[in-house]
């Protein structure tokens, strides 16, 4: 079930009108919610729901465990654990077919050919996102940082919750748990918000988004080498812009459907363009990913201590991890890879300054490197990367880069240069609205969205991590 | 003794308060809007209160009720398209029959062309030869 269509808009109005007439009696209210988002996550395989339903349980007796356990020894086994067989699940089903193809061209390269067992494994939608949520919940319960979950239902709930159940943001327990104690008690602020960003979001996925990806992106990346370097130059800003219209979109329409419910989400993105470095960027970019990666890879890691070199070394693992986290691809480790060494130079030569450049200039030259990131990222293969970058440097008229795509990305762009938080500020002001002025300008503007967007929704990119 | 206390002596007497910093346009523009509206935020933000979230609730309804019968009224041709991709069965044959009539009934009092102009005009704009909507 896609959030941009007929299907879910209806499958919401249902839950919506549900969940606050079961406001008195939160018991119900989170079963419910937990059996919407199981019909959710089911409406693409229902076998897969047999898979969140163990991770949850799993996760929930293991919390159990470390709760009730008071030697630091067995506490820190459990964890382990856990954590072991949380990467297990997500190994299997996400990594297992890229390794015994490694394996296997390893094995051939050393003379040793072996016929290993291939499987095709359907990867479910989500596990990443739901896998890292469990073991934030049980690692934070051994530190001391998350309260245990008061039952089962509400760490079926905190996994399963469907805003966020398939691309994010990855919602900490702590942020989560305490919310499900009693009914919440939403004020029209966060109402006007939550409706303003739901159609934030289908307006950046279905209109930007979707007509960057068909007219530029799609056919370019498809064949580099029939491209000049304006129309290569157009793709990959126009990928940038495609990327974050699509993924923020997604979190933008999880944010408003949650507050819709009554529940806060942590914020996703924040104009991650006008980022002046790499660290910047990925303090704006992905934030729920990049604060999970701190905090149970690179802090533990030994993060920032022992000096420049170990630093380093901690960023770059901790960023091959998180390229590897997006896909079993050398592609997405590449990614991965150039990022952390972006940020390595960057803490390098940057010494006791916030930055390493200027404002202005910081924005235009990290701007440029995340778009280099992003060749790699979009490119299905090395050599298709290989072939595009070749291409910038051969001239061409442009052919697919149309004026009206161009002002998308343009537009794209600009959206990172207004002021900050405009849409809750806007929120603001919206929320002294009657309530019929306010539906029919909400309704309004989604029929815009719907008269210009193109035919069809694609999937939303992050679906496949 | 001064039997001839008066409060407002004590008042007068007292520092002037420091003049506090002007407002900004902003909060300005929302705090004419709040008047203009008539509505009083009291506890109303905070929802501490069970008739204050009630209000809330009630008027969250409305809100998405006008929003859904906005997108009834004049994007009847979505659910129409939305229809014609359900699988054949009674259900969808039905939900087909009625989204047919609706968007039908709506077209002929001509509900359906704000959404056609809204997209004609987009198209003409991106330069393209609009496709029927």
């Amino acid at each position: 079930m896609l959030f941009p269509t007929m299907i879910f808009g209806l499958f919401f109005l249902f839950v919506f009108i549900t969940a606050w007439s079961l406001e008195r009696e939160n018991g119900r209210r989170k079963a419910f919610l937990l059996l919407a988002s199981w019909v959710f996550y089911g409406w693409w395989d229902w076998r897969f729901v047999g898979l969140l339903i163990f991770s949850a349980t799993f996760n929930w007796a293991v919390a159990e465990l470390i709760d009730r356990s008071h030697r630091k020894g067995s506490r820190k086994a459990l964890v382990a654990l856990a954590v072991v067989v949380d990467l297990g699940v997500l190994g299997v089903f996400k990594y297992y077919g890229f390794f015994i193809d490694q394996l296997g061209a390893a094995l051939d390269m050393l003379g040793w050919r072996r016929d290993l067992p291939l499987l095709q494994i359907v990867l479910p939608v989500g596990i990443s996102f739901f896998t890292f949520q469990a073991i934030s919940y049980v690692v934070d319960l051994y530190r001391g940082t998350c309260e245990k979950a008061r039952s089962l239902l509400d760490v079926m709930l905190l996994m399963s919750f469907f805003p966020h159940l398939v691309s994010g943001p990855i919602v900490r327990a702590k942020d989560l748990l305490p919310q499900f104690n009693q009914t919440p008690r939403p004020s029209r602020a966060m109402f006007t918000q939550a409706l303003l960003l739901i159609v934030w979001g289908l307006f950046k996925k279905t209109v930007i988004a979707s007509e960057l990806s068909t007219g530029l992106v799609d056919p370019v990346f498809f064949d580099p080498s029939a491209y000049g370097a304006p129309d290569l130059i157009a793709a990959a800003y126009g990928y940038a812009v495609q990327i974050y219209c699509d993924f923020s979109a997604y979190s933008d329409i999880a944010i408003g459907v949650a507050a819709m419910l009554g529940y806060r989400f942590p914020r996703n993105f924040d104009q991650p363009y006008r980022a002046a470095s790499l660290q910047e960027f990925w303090r704006r970019w992905h934030i729920s990913l990049s604060s999970w990666l701190r905090d149970y890879v690179y802090i533990p890691l030994g993060g920032g201590r022992g000096g420049t070199l170990k630093a380093c070394r901690n960023i770059l693992v901790t960023m091959l991890l998180g390229g590897l986290w997006h896909g079993a691809a050398w592609t997405f480790v590449a990614w991965g890879a150039l990022h952390g060494v972006v940020l390595c130079i960057e803490r390098i030569f940057k010494g006791g300054r916030e930055r390493l450049f200027p404002a202005v200039i910081g924005v235009v030259v990290t701007f440029n490197v995340v778009c280099l990131g992003w060749i790699l990222f979009r490119a299905d293969s090395f050599s298709t990367a290989m072939t595009f970058i070749e291409g910038l440097t051969r001239w061409a008229p442009p052919r697919a880069a149309t004026p009206f795509l161009v002002g998308m990305i343009g537009f794209g762009l600009l959206m990172h240069f207004l002021p900050p938080r405009a849409l809750e500020r806007l929120g603001g002001i919206a929320k002294f609205a009657p309530s019929p002025a306010l539906g029919v300008a909400v309704g309004a503007l989604m029929l815009v969205v719907e008269a210009i967007r193109p035919q069809g929704i694609a999937p939303f990119i992050y679906f496949q991590f | 003794m001064n039997l001839d206390y008066r409060f407002e002596d004590e008042i007068a007497a007292a520092e002037p308060l420091p003049p506090s910093d002007p407002p900004d346009a902003f909060a300005r523009m929302v705090e004419t809007l709040r008047r203009a509206s008539g509505y009083d935020p009291g506890a109303e933000d905070e929802a501490h209160d069970e008739l204050a979230a009630g209000r809330t609730h009630r008027w969250v309804g409305r809100t998405v009720l006008f929003a859904a019968a906005t997108l009834l009224i004049f994007n009847a041709v979505s659910l129409h398209s939305w229809a014609t991709t359900l699988p054949p069965g009674w259900a969808s044959e039905t939900v087909r029959e009625l989204a047919d009539t609706w968007n039908d009934r709506l077209a002929m009092l001509g509900l359906d062309r704000p959404r056609k102009a809204i997209h004609d005009e987009y198209e003409s704009w991106k330069g393209k030869d609009a496709p029927p909507s």
